[in-house]
């Protein structure tokens, strides 16, 4: 088997690659489209909460009026029968 | 709250040059470049991020690494010698340079055909210095599989770069 550890210039191919020069950057540009990109994730998934939350809310309300509507029914016709 | 346009100007270039270096290409960085401050978003959501540096590092080696993989697969093999890069402080010969340029195009080749966890542990301990422990938190195994991958990935980088060893490593190479 190949002993890794004498495999040096693999190393070394790895170091000049490291030290090879990269063109400057990222621009201004860049930096404000990667950031108004992550507003606009950050702000999709608020209005995204928002309208679970809201859909909840109007669930939860219906539910409610449902409950009085139906306690109010059950009352007059208990009143009713009491009367009759 | 994260002070995202903060963040992205303070570690914005680590994911510049990691992935402008591996990628070889200025539109595929930029791509990259976006990608990895999105996914840094997303996993911030979950968890609180305790090391922006070596957590954007990894990103980005990660992204363009998959970028790298995916314009091989795709066949475009124009992974290094589109763009030919100066050595950083040195002037060289062109045949130097070229032999250079030909050096970094098999190293991309290979960190391409590596196994992911392979390739992104080698590109974190030799391209950006991470430290073995650094490498296991990042990759969430343990130091010992980090020096597990590490020799597998240098074996295989071994063989693929055989051309450009020295004679004497050469003939072990082909024994």
């Amino acid at each position: 088997m190949t002993d890794p550890d004498k495999s040096d210039f693999v190393e070394d191919a790895l170091m000049a690659f490291r030290e090879s020069s990269v063109t400057e950057g990222p621009s201004d540009q860049l930096r404000s489209l990667a950031a108004e990109q992550i507003r606009s994730f950050s702000t999709q998934e608020s209005e995204k909460s928002e309208s679970v939350f809201n859909s909840r809310r109007n669930f939860m309300f219906r539910v409610k009026w449902f409950g009085v509507v139906t306690g109010l029914c059950a009352s007059i016709l208990m009143a009713a029968a009491w009367i009759g | 709250m994260t002070d995202w346009p903060q963040i992205i100007a303070t570690y914005g270039g680590i994911a510049w040059k990691t992935a402008r270096r591996l990628l070889n290409n200025d539109a595929d960085a930029a791509d990259c470049f976006q990608e990895t401050f999105v996914a840094a978003f997303e996993l911030s959501r979950t968890k609180t991020i305790q090391n922006w540096p070596d957590l954007v590092t990894r990103l980005a080696t990660r992204r363009a690494l998959d970028r790298l993989r995916k314009r091989k697969s795709d066949g475009l093999v124009s992974i290094g010698l589109d763009e030919a890069l100066e050595p950083a402080g040195r002037s060289m010969p062109p045949p130097a340079v070229a032999e250079e340029n030909e050096l970094f195009h098999q190293l991309r080749e290979g960190l391409a055909e590596l196994p992911a966890d392979q390739a992104e542990a080698c590109c974190l301990r030799f391209l950006e210095s991470l430290s073995y422990e650094q490498i296991a938190d990042e990759l969430d195994v343990t130091v010992n599989h980090v020096g597990v991958l590490l020799h597998r990935a240098k074996l295989s980088l071994k063989n693929r770069l055989a051309a450009f060893a020295p004679v004497s490593d050469e003939s072990e190479v082909n024994r």
